[in-house]
């Protein structure tokens, strides 16, 4: 039976020749990497497979500090219009959290040779800049809105928690995403909560 | 006996016609409004709600930013992975609530005065920040203050119960307690994970 690497260097050699499309390459080489899970280690993030442990978590690392940095500062701008006190106080943790978060990801990622790169598409910061820096929408509307993308914070935090699974070798950062993982929790308990006072009929 | 209606209107009637001080009015009203139901931190009274979260955040406060020193020498000289990646965020969290927590006092027109003693600063820094101490005998110093956490919790919880009218403070105190129980459910984890044989006996 065929090896994976001579599988993939016969694809190469059919490639090269021009034998085969860009499609079909891509294609195969995805197959045989798929195919190749049962076998070996294989990393996957977000359904991608990358080539090594590390090379996942600063995927991770990068992506996650990258929405936690937007949140910090969506949350900031509602905290200055927010209009019940008590939803104030929770929303100035969650906010704090999420900026902490952004500031020791963004240090792992650096510590692990990466740099920033993700950024945040100009058409989804519109969107909820428009919703939670907004003065004329209330805490109570603000609050069904990002809730109703909550309603499973398991899967919602998925992506995070699948990683984490995978991880083997770099004990530190796999305790540092779940002791995050623990704090996103704890934000999705307080925002279902808050929700529920301010939003009874719902 | 007088109901506190009939002693506000006493005392109104008394402070319109300029029989008694601003200073005593407003003393006096106090006492009327609290009652007998005082509003306690740690068993110490006081006059208002005000006054007694005030002296919570203060004491909260100073605790925080003294675990996030702490914690961080403890980071820096970690001889565990795994305890390296929680510690750094817990250490992140007392941070970030020492610092909350002296904005929210600001707020509402206190100033920081609580300090650790001298004391306390070395028995604690002389175990967190030693090279010579692992990891697992700094878990194990600190496992029996988390044992029973609701209860160390209670000097917040508490004040949290007894608070009406400041709302903001309320939440965003409830809020830094369920971080307190990460935290110390982490702890306990990673006491367990490295103690193991140890903590069961």
């Amino acid at each position: 039976m065929a090896t994976a690497d001579f599988e993939v260097k016969q694809l190469l050699k059919a490639y090269r020749k021009g034998i085969i499309s860009d499609e079909l390459f891509e294609a195969e080489i995805l197959a045989l990497t798929k195919g190749a899970q049962n076998g070996h280690a294989q990393y996957m993030f977000k359904g991608k497979p990358v080539g090594s442990e590390r090379e996942m978590i600063m995927q991770l690392l990068d992506e996650f500090r990258c929405g936690e940095n937007f949140a910090a500062e969506f949350f900031n701008c509602w905290v200055a219009v927010s209009d019940q006190a008590c939803a104030r106080g929770g929303l100035r943790v969650v906010q704090q959290r999420e900026a902490y978060h952004a500031q020791i990801l963004e240090t792992r990622l650096r510590e692990l040779g990466g740099i920033p790169q993700c950024s945040v598409p100009a058409e989804r910061r519109d969107k909820e800049m428009g919703l939670y820096a907004s003065a004329e929408k209330t805490d109570a509307e603000k609050l069904l809105a990002l809730t109703g993308r909550l309603t499973d914070p398991a899967q919602a935090l998925k992506y995070i928690t699948d990683v984490i699974d995978q991880i083997q070798e770099d004990q530190q950062s796999k305790e540092l995403l779940r002791s995050l993982v623990q704090d996103e929790m704890s934000s999705i308990v307080w925002l279902k909560e808050a929700c529920a006072l301010l939003n009874p009929a719902q | 006996m007088a109901t506190v209606d009939f002693e506000t209107r006493q005392l109104l009637k008394a402070y319109r016609k300029g029989l008694i001080s601003d200073d005593l009015f407003e003393a006096q009203m106090r006492e009327v409004q609290n009652g007998t139901g005082q509003y306690k931190v740690n068993g110490t009274s006081h006059g208002s709600e005000r006054e007694m979260i005030k002296h919570l955040l203060d004491e909260y406060r100073c605790a925080e930013n003294f675990a996030a020193e702490y914690l961080n020498c403890w980071k820096e000289v970690s001889d565990q992975d795994c305890v390296k990646g929680g510690l750094r965020v817990i250490q992140q969290r007392e941070a970030y609530h020492a610092k909350l927590l002296e904005d929210r006092l600001r707020e509402l027109g206190g100033a920081p005065q609580c300090a650790v003693s001298t004391e306390m600063r070395a028995k604690e820094m002389a175990v967190y920040a030693s090279k010579d101490k692992t990891d697992a005998e700094k878990l194990q110093y600190i496992a029996p203050q988390l044992e029973n956490l609701s209860k160390g919790l209670r000097f917040i919880t508490d004040v949290i119960d007894q608070i009406q009218e400041d709302q903001q403070s309320k939440e965003l105190l409830r809020s830094l307690v369920q971080d307190e129980l990460s935290s110390g459910q982490w702890l306990l984890e990673a006491h367990q994970l490295l103690n193991g044989t140890k903590a069961a006996a």
